[in-house]
């Protein structure tokens, strides 16, 4: 029997219950815990990808709320391995996010996944590419608060050789300050922000960057350009082997592309908004 | 302008055939699966590249692509042989004939 095999048993035979089953891209996985508000709260965060009832999946993240230790008191497990013992609650509640996008990445098999944040408007896709720090989730955020619809703020998954976009609703990750960040389910913007279908192959490529107090402007790039910078900023590119660099031409081919420089959200997301309404209405 | 290996004006160029690459608008994107390394030519480098299918001499792709950028352009076949001998330092060509020589 393996150590899965053997906690699951034995937290099941001590009264823990199983989460809903949910699936993010191909990651399919449940929560058992010892706290049914935890586990209700973390499903909260991925509501969009609840696909089950209450029950095992391929993978158990198991949650142990730990009783008498306040100041840290959760310990998270995978598969049966630890991943965090005896940690402050927002503390875990973070790794299990990092870790499901890490599942996310492991069993992307077939699909680029592309280092970006993404939403939707009347099928066509805002693909919003860049490192880290240069404001994906923020401003997918404010994407999604003037009316798009959120796809995801961390993996696009593309699914080839299509080039459709399969969602990955994950919760925002927003900055608070700089040592904590806030998850922020995009169901609580509004009901309807969940994008529920990839939408038409048809896409807007924005390489995003954020320089602070600097004028907000986008300018057309090469699609050569952007098919290099996607490549550059995919989480799977060399994994994908002999092919690898047609499906990022064919999202670039896709798309039209645009080299962002954010030195204001809100600047940036009225230019996103033109940029769409200018590309829908090109014939 | 940059020295160039005068084999190079009368060897065949070859891309390295694992060598990955593609055509958009006109430019070309690679990926060098060995050093992990993207490149991304402009068109007329990506024109040379297509053209280094080592069935032609340097002089006559740089024949060709004077044909093809004709009139104003036509100074894009002076950067030919520079454009070989770069893809070549970056190890995107097969090495040529005296490169293989002197490697034993």
């Amino acid at each position: 029997m393996s150590r899965r095999d053997r906690l699951e048993q034995t937290c099941e035979r001590a009264g823990w219950r199983y989460s809903r089953r949910l699936r993010c891209v191909d990651f399919d996985w449940s929560i058992l815990s010892n706290d049914a508000a935890l586990a209700e709260y973390l499903t909260h965060l991925y509501d969009p990808c609840v696909v089950g009832s209450p029950g095992p999946a391929k993978h158990v993240f198991t949650v142990r709320r730990h009783a008498n230790v306040e100041s840290t008191p959760v310990s998270v497990y995978r598969d049966g391995q630890a991943i965090l013992r005896r940690a402050p609650e927002d503390l875990a509640i973070a790794q299990l996010a990092w870790e499901v996008n890490r599942g996310v990445v492991e069993e992307s098999g077939h699909r680029l996944l592309l280092h970006a944040a993404a939403a939707e408007h009347d099928g066509r896709i805002v693909v919003l590419a860049g490192p880290e720090g240069s404001g994906k989730s923020t401003l997918v955020e404010a994407l999604v608060r003037s009316g798009l619809r959120y796809v995801t703020d961390e993996a696009v998954a593309v699914t080839l050789p299509s080039a459709r976009i399969a969602p990955y609703p994950k919760p925002i990750v927003l900055d608070e300050t700089r040592h904590h960040q806030r998850l922020l389910p995009a169901q609580e913007i509004r009901p309807d922000a969940v994008a529920t279908s990839g939408g038409d192959p048809r896409l807007l490529v924005l390489l995003a960057g954020y320089q602070p107090g600097r004028a907000t402007l986008a300018r057309p790039v090469p699609r050569a350009e952007a098919a290099a910078a996607l490549a550059e900023q995919a989480f799977n590119f060399q994994d994908l082997g002999p092919g690898r660099l047609n499906a990022v031409a064919e999202v670039a081919r896709a798309s039209d592309c645009y080299r962002l420089e954010v030195g204001d959200r809100d600047a940036a997301c009225r230019l996103v908004l033109e940029l769409l309404d200018s590309s829908a209405a090109a014939p | 302008m940059t020295d160039m290996d005068p084999s190079c004006t009368t060897d065949h160029p070859m891309r390295r055939p694992d060598v990955e690459w593609v055509e958009l608008d006109g430019e070309a994107v690679l990926y060098d699966p060995t050093a992990q390394v993207l490149h991304r030519l402009n068109a007329s480098a990506a024109a040379v590249w297509a053209a280094c299918d080592g069935t032609a001499s340097v002089d006559r792709i740089t024949s060709v692509i004077a044909h093809t950028y004709s009139g104003a352009q036509g100074d894009v076949a002076r950067d030919v042989p520079p454009v070989i001998d770069q893809l070549r330092r970056l190890g995107l060509l097969r090495p040529s004939p005296a490169e293989g020589a002197a490697g034993g």
